[in-house]
């Protein structure tokens, strides 16, 4: 019994670390118990659909299953080690919301209760059912999600309040759920077959696709040519940042819809929707337009073909960076202004954004597409290069930030020993902040060319060494550190010699 | 003693492995109390089932060509058949009667054929007499 | 220790995938101690057959019997009694071959440590390489090795040396001969699919050949060698045309004439010395050919 479970412990392990940090270290830094949570739920799926999912992948499930061993033995070390890392995660998740919140609500408990409860209950069954991946975990998060939702619409239909009972009520569906998910989860691997097909793709019933993607065909068939067909590949490929796209929009028309007679509550859906897709759809876009390929093992094969590495290179970042720029930040944009004008909110006074900020938010958000494919390209795996890239975001902000505070503690004691004095505060308010966004998005591009460069040896190379990568990161960090320090300093400087003279 | 099968040739594994024990002891490859290669050994060389040398042994035995003593493995017992002098006859016409379906079909006369086994006759012993002036040396 | 004759025995088996129909009704049978081969073309069906032995795969309909249990309801009981080895061979990558091989035996009540020394330096492998960096004859070798220790009574392997060089290829046979065989003649079943035929003709005693699903042919290897012939006859002219009906195959060629026989061939041969061939010959077919003749 040692070995197997020693094994199922070693199987999740890496995954089982990524998520601890990406719990653990924003807690220290920012104290964010909202981010605490959503922390806390990628953990939780990422960890339960990892369970099975590993074994589809690592393609080990014949050699798995033709031992002569109970499948009940199989799924109970299974659900043994994943029960004991996700109460770790919680443990630890709590241990720093301690430090910093003595106090948590009711509610809060429920919800750090439930997120591992339904993930642990329903990966399995999602991950076995679907035989994917991302899929299992997509489903295992909808599934009490849209049964909450549902609650919730019953409940304003029939034009209630919000009441205790109302969470009574919720809290026994959603036990119920995970019972009967939990059952029909091993009853599906009790009598799972092993087809032994490659990893497949996340997508609509065929005929669905062809009808939504009739019109598509069309144009794009008078366009041919060796790049042309790249590109058609690569948007191919994206299909499943589309599908996410999807579920965003319902969602968030029917938070719309809601806007009238609950206005707040619609607005907070929104507003959670909005959020976590915004940093979820360039994270995964980037990393399946190099991890999928690599997962179906037609990576290698793809390097041989005639078109340079360069041009495929080329166009999968043109596809992977205009799909997460457009359905990731301009799509929701492009939405919530829209839905403003139809609500009738929206002030023709309202101040555009300057040009500089606007562009701060767009090489933000193809800066965090970029780190996706940089984490996609040293793991083989959609998922753990997503993970690796929310690690590497965390980390550099957790990077940034220290650097800055340093920074800027040093310049106020600079300014504190009345070196100089301030010209007139408002001036100087105005110069700094037509100067900040420039220097950002400087800064931001000069970062995402430093992780685009790895990321695009990596792709050429297409096995980095464990040192290899360790000297990228290094690079990467060491760029980060820099231009935190930097830019900070010529705005103290900036300030100085606008002080001074 | 070197062994070759023939996949082609239509006769059982066994069978082959039999006779060509058999032609080694005939033509001195093999000679009386030498030991033949165990059955493990002599089944991955050729890389046939262990059971087929297994049975091939069997038979040698029963034809009483080899004699397995315990512990020691298999050996070629000495050149006198304990079979009577009929069976004899009736194992080598048997094996006449196939040569003569053959002269049939490759369209040998008969006066051809039995020039034919003389000339094999005088081959036969002349290697017999090679080997022996051989072992004399 | 039960007294069932068949270490395999499928009945009318039939297993259908969506709507392809991958098996459709095999039936063969595989007594205890031989060697059983499983040949057939890509596609048609064996790899199904092997993994339904498992309970990888459930059938459709009919049944299949291994030492007569049944592999649906006594899953354990079955499989403590066989080892597999499957065509693609994967370990979890971080492991190593030592880990690899303690992991397998962690699972089997008998684990024959001495096979599993000398076996490691038969095949060369280190103990501490990863399991992920060994070439794909050593992942196979590994894979048999951990088949072997376990010291099963039926051995199932499917399309064992497919990919791998002509010197591993014959080493995996001499381990199967050896090492497995050796331990306990009578009571050591090999189930081997392959479409390399050549390689384990030696080993087959009987064979079935399934094509799209159904039995094509099943035969005791010696009994097909010597009813399988191929006959071929020269003419001084162009043969006259006569029907053989009773060939499986006939081929001309300008003066000569090739005939694939099944049996029959006394009658066969009569017929052609009748027509006054210059040159007559007969030669056996490999089970190989037979393979090939069987499914043209």
């Amino acid at each position: 019994m040692n070995a197997r479970l020693i094994k199922e412990t070693r199987d999740l392990l890496p995954v089982f670390a990524g998520t601890l940090l990406l719990i653990v270290v924003p807690q220290l830094i920012w104290q964010a118990a909202g981010f605490g949570c959503f922390a806390l739920g990628v953990a939780c799926v990422v960890l339960a659909g990892s369970s099975f999912g590993n074994e589809f992948q690592h393609r080990t499930l014949s050699l798995l299953l033709s031992q002569p061993i109970p499948r009940s033995v199989l799924w109970r070390d299974k659900m043994l080690v994943l029960g004991a890392a996700l109460v770790a995660s919680v443990a630890a998740l709590l241990v720093c919301l301690a430090v910093h919140r003595p106090q948590t609500e009711s509610t809060e408990w429920l919800v750090l209760l439930f997120l591992p409860l339904c993930a642990f209950c329903g990966a399995p069954f999602w991950t076995l059912s679907l035989r994917h991946g991302i899929g299992g975990m997509v489903a295992a998060v909808s599934a009490p999600g849209s049964i909450l939702a549902t609650l919730l619409l019953i409940n304003e239909l029939l034009g209630r309040e919000v009441t205790d009972q109302l969470f009574a009520v919720c809290v026994v569906l959603l036990l119920f759920y995970c019972a009967l998910v939990y059952g029909l989860g091993y009853a599906r691997f009790k009598r799972l077959e092993v087809v032994d097909k490659p990893a497949r793709e996340l997508a609509l019933p065929a005929r669905l696709e062809t009808i939504l993607v009739a019109p598509l065909t069309r144009v794009s068939a008078r366009f041919q040519g060796p790049f042309a067909t790249l590109l058609k590949k690569e948007f191919r490929l994206q299909q499943t940042s589309f599908l996410l796209t999807g579920v965003f929009l319902l969602i968030a028309v029917a938070a719309f819809c809601l806007t009238q007679r609950r206005p707040d509550v619609a607005v907070g859906i929104l507003g959670g929707d909005i959020g976590v897709y915004v940093l979820i759809m360039p994270l995964i876009a980037g990393a399946i337009s190099v991890a999928e390929e690599r997962g179906w093992g037609m990576a290698e094969w793809h390097l041989t073909l005639p078109p340079s590495a360069l041009k495929q290179w080329s166009a999968k970042m043109l596809v992977a960076l205009s799909t997460a720029l457009g359905l990731g930040l301009l799509l929701p944009t492009a939405m919530g202004l829209a839905g403003a004008a139809l609500l009738g909110r929206l002030n023709p006074g309202v101040p555009v954004l300057p040009v500089a900020q606007i562009l701060c938010w767009l090489i933000g958000s193809l800066l965090l597409t970029s780190v996706a494919v940089y984490g996609a390209s040293i793991c083989g795996n959609t998922l753990r290069g997503i993970l690796t890239a929310m690690v590497m975001v965390v980390a550099g902000c957790a990077l940034t930030a220290w650097v800055v505070n340093r920074v800027v503690r040093l310049a106020a004691n600079q300014l504190a020993v009345g070196r100089m004095s301030y010209g007139p505060r408002h001036e100087l308010a105005n110069q700094v902040q037509a100067m900040v966004p420039v220097l950002l998005s400087l800064g931001l591009l000069l970062m995402v060319c430093v992780v685009q460069w790895f990321a695009w040896s990596n792709f050429r190379h297409f096995r980095p060494s464990a040192r290899s990568v360790g000297t990228q990161l290094a690079a990467i960090y060491g760029a980060l550190g820099l231009l935190a320090l930097g830019i900070p300093l010529v705005i103290a400087l900036a300030l100085l010699r606008h002080g001074s003279g | 003693m070197l062994i070759q099968l023939n996949f082609k040739s239509g006769k059982p594994v066994y069978l082959q492995v039999v006779d060509q024990v058999k032609a080694a002891a005939a033509s001195g490859a093999l000679q009386a109390g030498e030991p033949l290669p165990s059955i493990r050994p002599l089944a991955e060389q050729l890389r046939i089932n262990r059971n087929t040398v297994a049975k091939a042994y069997a038979e040698l035995e029963g034809q009483g060509v080899i004699e397995t003593i315990a512990g020691r493995g298999c050996f070629l017992k000495e050149n006198h058949s304990p079979f009577r002098k009929d069976v004899r006859r009736k194992m080598v016409a048997e094996e006449i009667d196939a040569a003569i379906v053959q002269a049939h079909h490759l369209r040998v006369e008969e006066k051809e054929f039995l020039d034919l086994v003389k000339e094999r006759l005088e081959a036969f012993e002349q290697t017999n007499k090679a080997h022996e002036a051989k072992a004399q040396e | 220790m039960s007294t069932e004759p068949f270490a395999i025995e499928v009945n009318h088996l039939v297993h259908k995938y969506g709507r392809t129909e991958a098996v459709n009704d095999l039936s063969l049978q595989v007594r205890r101690g031989q060697c059983y081969g499983f040949f057939g073309r890509n596609g048609a069906g064996k790899t199904t057959t092997i993994k339904c032995l498992l309970n990888l795969l459930r059938p459709t309909s009919g049944s299949v019997q291994v030492f007569g249990l049944d592999p649906v309801r006594e899953e354990v009981a079955v499989k403590a009694r066989l080892a597999y080895v499957p065509d693609y061979v994967a370990f979890y990558p971080w492991m190593t071959v030592r880990h690899v091989l303690d992991y397998l035996a962690s699972f089997r009540p008998r684990w024959n440590r001495k096979t599993e020394r000398e076996l490691l330096g038969q095949f060369r492998l280190d103990d501490a390489k990863n399991a992920s960096a060994l070439s794909r004859g050593q992942r196979t070798q590994l894979a048999l090795m951990g088949a072997i220790c376990a010291e099963p009574e039926l051995l199932v392997l499917d399309e064992p040396t497919s990919g791998l060089d002509p010197i591993v290829r014959r080493e995996f046979i001499q381990t199967v001969i050896g090492a497995y065989q050796e331990a306990d003649p009578g009571n050591r079943t090999v189930f081997v699919s392959t479409h390399l035929i050549s390689e384990f003709e030696g080993l087959i005693d009987e064979f079935t050949i399934i094509e799209n699903g159904r039995a094509e042919l099943t035969l005791e290897a010696d009994e097909a060698r010597s009813r399988y012939k191929k006959i071929r006859a020269r003419f001084a002219a162009a043969p006259p045309a006569v029907e053989f009906p009773e060939a499986r195959q006939v081929r001309r060629e300008g003066r000569e004439l090739e005939l694939t026989v099944n049996g029959h061939s006394e009658e066969i041969l009569q017929r052609l010395q009748a027509l006054g061939p210059e040159a007559l010959t007969t030669e056996a077919l490999t089970l190989e050919e037979i393979f090939v003749a069987a499914l043209k």
